[in-house]
């Protein structure tokens, strides 16, 4: 996987847990990708509404949907529906096996849906994998 | 006697008639009434019979005729006492006259002009005393009501013609003597058409043929029974007999009526009148007549002079010269005793015996009837008081139920929720766990020991175990949770396509699958597809030891709904233990054995059920097993 200029992803994710082994995952993989963290839905809007950290949009965003306080429906919802991020990639994440929970998050606009399992070696390898299709979706073709 | 033609032989038959009926009436009751009814129609039958085999020339026959004719108004009296009493001087006038008159009769030459004046003061004599037992039956008829005044009023009109009749013999014969000179043919005629008449009347009212009789009794019937009738249903029972109590009395010409009763036990009788509080309580003898119509059930005739005992004590209980005793019987037993006092006598006590038998009769029939309404409705109301009760209880009931079910309902829903939660919560530390030995194992693994790193394995294998339980226990709770939506389902091909799945993950084995063509359902899809797949998984798994695997899919013989099956020839169980395969969590073969969570058969049973049907397994260790299921309820 080659990277040109500095790659941007925004992890709403609540769970410390989960934001440290990711982090290490990606790191590990050697992906030069700078992750900024949301810790809950209302940060993660306040992230776009503020212009000093959202005047270069992350590249991908992988928004959990089980968040405190603003579910991760709602985050996406409003990321959907302001102009400035409605093309944004995003990719939920869920520990949910709920096919509802699936077909609202694509209804309302959802890129990929990952399950996150147990097993964090699989999870991380389809979280690479997603993240780096919707990475290099964004680039420009000669990347690709 | 004057002969007046055809009218004067009819009235003379006609009398002839009267005197023999009266007479064998009396002979046959032998009652007061009718021996004063005989001695009045036997004496005129009597003259008119002399007459006829002597005629008129003999002396001895004209004052026998006299005589007899003298007689009249005092027997008609003595008849009229026995319907109500009358002032003592009025008796005392008609008895003396008659005796004075007879005598004179007997001693006068009555056919000389001196005894003109005589003639003439036993004419008034005559008019008047006529006139007592006259007014009193036309009062009595007054009075009374139905059979008894008609026949009242025929005897009344009878009596007033005879007498006039006789008035009018007496003013001719008055003429005759000092005018010298025979009657008239228009006055033999008016004579004989008059006695003729008095005749009928007297007839019609003390001995009534059949034809008139009935009609009048059947009228007089009639109207009590519309009466009593129409009220009985309404009224108290105590009003019924009071009605009929006073019907009755009216029927008869009676004045008093009272209630009797007799106790069972002492055969005490206790008479009770209506209008008055005190109750008479009489010592009742063997014979007592109200005891023998209590335990006959017929009602019966009492009058003064009777030799039965306890008579007089009844009559003046009563204060009547005769009693009517009327018991009204239920079907095998007297109920009451209807006392019915007259001052006088009863005329026509065959009559009247009669007419009170249908009466009681009718107003028993009644009064059963009623009771049975009364009972029907007692039992109606009781039955209504059930079935409200039974409701309101059914209701109650109905409402914990709706209440139990609801509360159940949150309860399961709050458990289904939780268990939600619960495995989903579950799953975050779990993959921390994993994460974090993965991590351990990856960064520091050169720095640990073999053991160490051992351990680490086996924290990440338990946790993976753990995530896969967790995600069965969600699909189990998944198959409560979601809604069916029913339609015709081909689980040939269900069960076809779900093998060629296992067989891609296991593409090495050889396994012999055996799938009826053509099995239908009308299922939910989803349901019974995972159904299949952890029957089938199963039996896929279970067979992994055997070198030639068999697994059938099929239905069972016939039954009134269908029964599936998925047989394989597998490890099979301890049939001991067939119970505990459908809880969840329980297995019966070691992990090491076989995989598993031991949530496949509970959630195959959960789907089962859902669908109102029955699963159940058959099997011997290493024989291989067969689960058998419908998807349907019993008897649908």
């Amino acid at each position: 996987m080659t990277t040109g200029s500095l790659q941007k992803i925004l992890l709403v994710e609540d769970n410390d847990d989960d934001y440290d082994l990711t982090l290490r995952a990606f790191r590990k993989a050697g992906l030069n990708i700078r992750i900024e963290r949301a810790r809950d839905g209302s940060e993660a809007i306040e992230y776009f509404n503020d212009p000093a950290k959202s005047t270069v949009l992350p590249n991908v965003v992988l928004l959990d949907l089980n968040l405190p306080r603003i579910s991760g429906h709602e985050v996406l919802r409003q990321i959907r529906a302001n102009p400035k991020t409605r093309r944004l990639p995003v990719v939920i994440l869920t520990t949910s096996r709920e096919h509802e929970d699936l077909t609202r998050s694509y209804d309302l606009g959802a890129n990929s849906c990952i399950r996150k399992p147990v097993d964090f070696v699989e999870f991380i390898e389809t979280v690479q994998t997603v993240t780096a299709y919707w990475l290099n979706l964004n680039q420009t073709p000669r990347v690709i | 006697m004057p002969n007046g033609g055809i009218l004067a032989s009819a009235d003379e038959i006609l009398l002839v008639l009267m005197g023999s009926i009266t007479v064998f009436n009396y002979l046959y009751y032998r009652d007061p009434v009718r021996r004063d009814t005989a001695l009045i129609f036997g004496g005129l039958a009597v003259i008119v019979v002399v007459n006829w085999l002597v005629g008129l020339q003999f002396d001895w026959v004209n004052r026998l005729i006299l005589i007899v004719l003298l007689t009249q108004p005092y027997l008609l009296l003595r008849v009229g006492l026995h319907l109500q009493p009358i002032a003592k001087r009025f008796i005392l006038y008609v008895q003396g006259g008659l005796l004075l008159f007879a005598a004179g009769v007997l001693t006068i030459n009555l056919l000389s002009p001196d005894a003109l004046p005589f003639l003439i003061m036993m004419g008034v004599y005559f008019i008047t005393a006529q006139a007592i037992p006259t007014i009193l039956f036309l009062r009595g008829a007054q009075r009374a009501k139905g059979i008894t005044r008609r026949r009242l009023h025929a005897i009344g009109l009878g009596a007033a013609l005879f007498g006039l009749n006789v008035s009018m013999l007496v003013g001719f014969t008055i003429v005759q003597l000092t005018r010298n000179r025979s009657l008239s043919e228009f006055e033999q005629l008016w004579l004989s058409f008059l006695s003729t008449v008095s005749v009928l009347c007297f007839y019609v009212g003390f001995a009534p043929p059949r034809w008139l009789w009935r009609p009048f009794q059947m009228s007089e019937l009639g109207r009590f029974l519309n009466e009593v009738g129409r009220n009985v249903i309404r009224q108290p029972v105590e009003d019924t007999i009071t009605y009929m109590a006073e019907a009755c009395l009216q029927a008869v010409g009676g004045t008093e009526s009272a209630i009797a009763t007799v106790s069972i036990d002492t055969l005490k009788v206790t008479i009770q009148r209506p209008n008055s509080p005190i109750t008479l309580n009489i010592r009742a003898q063997d014979k007592n007549p109200i005891r023998i119509a209590w335990s006959i059930g017929e009602p019966a005739y009492v009058y003064a002079g009777q030799p039965t005992q306890d008579v007089p004590s009844l009559r003046a209980a009563l204060g009547a010269q005769a009693v009517y005793i009327v018991p009204i019987c239920e079907v095998n037993q007297t109920w009451i005793i209807l006392l019915l006092g007259l001052r006088g006598g009863a005329l026509f006590v065959h009559d009247d015996l009669f007419l009170l038998r249908l009466f009681a009769g009718q107003v028993a029939t009644l009064i059963e009837n009623k009771t049975l309404v009364e009972k029907l409705n007692g039992i109606n109301d009781y039955l209504e008081t059930r079935v409200t009760q039974r409701t309101l209880a059914l209701r109650k009931s109905d409402e914990e139920l709706h209440q139990r079910v609801n509360q159940l309902t949150a309860v399961n829903r709050e458990l289904e929720a939780f268990s939600y939660s619960v495995s989903h919560d579950l799953r975050a530390p779990l993959r921390a766990i994993n994460g974090f030995s993965q991590a351990l194992s990856e960064d520091y693994g050169d720095q640990l020991p073999a053991d160490a790193q051992d351990y680490l394995k086996r924290i990440r294998a338990a946790s993976q175990r753990m995530g896969h339980q967790i995600d069965d226990m969600l699909m189990l709770s998944r198959v409560t949770r979601t809604e069916m939506t029913v339609q015709t389902v081909n689980l040939s091909q269900i069960c076809q396509e779900i093998i060629e799945e296992l067989t891609l993950l296991e593409p090495d084995r050889q396994v012999t699958v055996t799938i009826q063509p053509d099995l239908y359902a009308e299922t939910d899809k989803n349901l019974v597809e995972l159904l299949l797949q952890n029957l089938l998984g199963n039996a896929w798994k279970f067979t992994s030891r055997k070198d030639i695997a068999q697994i059938q899919v099929g239905t069972l013989g016939e039954n009134p709904i269908t029964v599936y099956y998925v047989r394989d020839n597998g490890a099979g169980f301890d049939p001991q233990y067939a119970e505990k395969l459908f809880t969840v969590f329980q297995r019966l073969h070691s992990a090491a054995d076989f995989e598993g969570t031991g949530v496949g058969l509970a959630t195959v049973q959960r789907i089962v059920h859902r669908h109102g049907g029955r699963i159940w397994a058959e099997s011997q260790p290493n024989q291989g097993a067969t689960f058998c299921f419908t998807l349907a309820p019993e008897g649908s």
